[in-house]
């Protein structure tokens, strides 16, 4: 469905996107991880066609992508996006009219189900109610891939579970490849299905939410217990307080011998262990 | 014209309120002006005056930067393609710049021929008149202005587009260049002169013609443009 060939997205003398090669096969939903200036908005812009690619091929469905190439299979929605000052019910009309296949039946209910008052100008709406809006707008359309870039950015707690309870609402109806970025991964990891981590612009890593939480896990206990143990195992992290070593590992599960624990590593310390060789815990 | 093209002109019509805005300022302040040097039969230096006409203007040239400036992006947002956008800024400068002729034209017959230049306005400097355009009757002074006005918008579009872009700067060095450098030398400034002889004064068949045929140029030249734009 969507493949990178050796992309590569250069700004000025900096590498945004290091020749990255994807593939994304099938619907689902994809978290997209990286820290900031990782690479993650150029990704989906190049994705969305919005900007040009310096080197390699990306194509959707098998055609090439590029800002004059557009694919009208993907629906790139940044995070604050800019929309014009009407009413909601207008703004969903609008879209409705410039989007063939539009589910405005979809959006209508969604905007009811969130408690957004249709007369409500758009500048009038919260921040929150607003991404909400643009959100509803996006997954309203039945286009192929859905890219959402922060969209969660500035929510409370409240709204991004109704964010997460949208996204999934909006993927019952119509399965297809919706694409999030965020910071936010211990709760996007309750709704997505894959992970993509971006690091200095390159892909990090690609896998399923369920192989990172068979693969990702801490080994804990004294040095010399642990030290042999990571002989083998993919050790992305570490960290000595004393005597006592905490090993972060992205490998097939062992049986820990006597005096050494082992327990799930989260999806967000995980990251950080990927991304940042456990840094993030210092 | 599709559902989605016209879906984007009005989406533009709606929001280019500041057009709206400006315009109508400058049209009430110049009515006003005028009835209170009528009512007090105030006497300027002299007795010329400007048309009305001119100040309509106004809404086609700001909506030509607003478009591209500020629209483009929200269209985007709402899911609208780029060729849509190029065509829905077309049909919106048709709709502005006809408008725009049509109640020029009849400023230029209701009012600056028959009530002004009776009056206190001896003399009203109206594009019908400076340009000629009212030489070969109200339709074909209502099809130049519109001509000439459709292309002002539409090069005004295109230069608001590529303000991102560093070609973009480096077209707003080289116009500036070409009118400082053509002016004070006499057979550049003859070349100047002889393309605004061209597309302002000339008889109406060829003025429309030559309107027309840049017109479709600097749309051609916007889908390159808009192939390009970053959202």
């Amino acid at each position: 469905m969507i493949e990178f060939d050796n992309v590569t997205k250069r700004y000025g003398g900096t590498t945004a996107i290091d020749s990255i090669s994807l593939n994304v096969p099938n619907s689902g939903i994809y978290c997209l991880l990286g820290r900031n200036g990782a690479g993650k908005t150029t990704f989906m812009k190049l994705l969305a066609g919005h900007i040009a690619a310096a080197d390699g091929v990306i194509t959707v469905d098998g055609k090439r992508v590029s800002p004059s190439h557009m694919p009208e299979r993907v629906n790139y929605v940044e995070s604050g996006a800019a929309q014009f000052n009407m009413r909601v019910s207008d703004l969903i009309d609008a879209a409705a009219e410039l989007q063939d296949g539009f589910d405005r039946g979809f959006a209508l209910e969604m905007t009811a189900r969130f408690e957004l008052d249709p007369r409500k100008r758009y500048k009038r709406l919260s921040f929150g109610m607003k991404t909400m809006l643009t959100t509803i707008i996006a997954l309203s359309n039945n286009t192929r891939v859905i890219l959402l870039d922060e969209p969660t950015l500035g929510l409370d707690a409240i709204m991004r579970g109704q964010f997460n309870a949208l996204l999934l609402e909006s993927y019952s109806a119509h399965p297809r490849v919706i694409i999030i970025s965020t910071h936010l991964i211990d709760e996007i990891a309750k709704v997505t299905e894959r992970l993509i981590i971006i690091n200095n612009g390159k892909v990090a890593l690609e896998a399923g939410i369920d192989e990172v939480d068979e693969k990702a896990y801490t080994l804990s206990g004294s040095v010399n217990a642990i030290l042999p143990l990571l002989d083998g195992l993919n050790c992305i992290g570490k960290s000595v307080e004393g005597s006592v070593m905490a090993a972060h590992i992205y490998d097939e599960r062992i049986t820990p011998p006597e005096g050494v624990a082992l327990d799930r590593l989260s999806p967000q310390d995980f990251f950080i262990n990927i991304v940042a060789g456990g840094k993030g815990d210092e | 014209m599709n559902k989605r093209v016209w879906a984007i002109a009005k989406l533009n019509l709606k929001n280019i309120k500041a057009a709206y805005f400006v315009t109508g300022l400058f049209f009430v302040l110049m009515i006003v002006e005028i009835i209170v040097e009528t009512i007090w039969a105030l006497e300027g230096d002299d007795n010329t005056g400007i048309s009305l006409g001119w100040y309509l203007w106004t809404t086609v040239m700001l909506a030509a930067v607003l478009i591209p400036a500020r629209n483009f992006k929200r269209v985007a947002n709402l899911g609208g393609k780029r060729d849509d956008f190029r065509r829905g800024g077309l049909a919106v400068y048709a709709i502005l710049s006809g408008a725009t002729a049509f109640a020029s034209t009849i400023v230029y017959y209701a009012l600056d021929r028959t009530i002004f230049q009776g009056g206190k306005y001896g003399h009203t400097l109206s594009a019908p008149d400076i340009f000629g355009w009212a030489a070969h009757g109200a339709i074909a002074a209502f099809f130049q202005q519109f001509a000439f006005l459709l292309l002002l918008a539409m090069f005004i579009h295109t230069l608001t587009s590529i303000q991102d872009k560093w070609y973009g700067w480096a077209v707003d060095i080289a116009l500036v260049a070409i009118i400082s450098v053509f002016t004070p030398i006499a057979p550049l400034r003859s070349v100047l002169a002889g393309f605004f002889r061209i597309i302002l004064f000339s008889p109406p068949s060829s003025q429309i013609a030559v309107c027309s045929t840049l017109v479709v140029a600097l749309y051609a030249l916007s889908k390159l443009i808009y192939a390009r734009k970053a959202i």
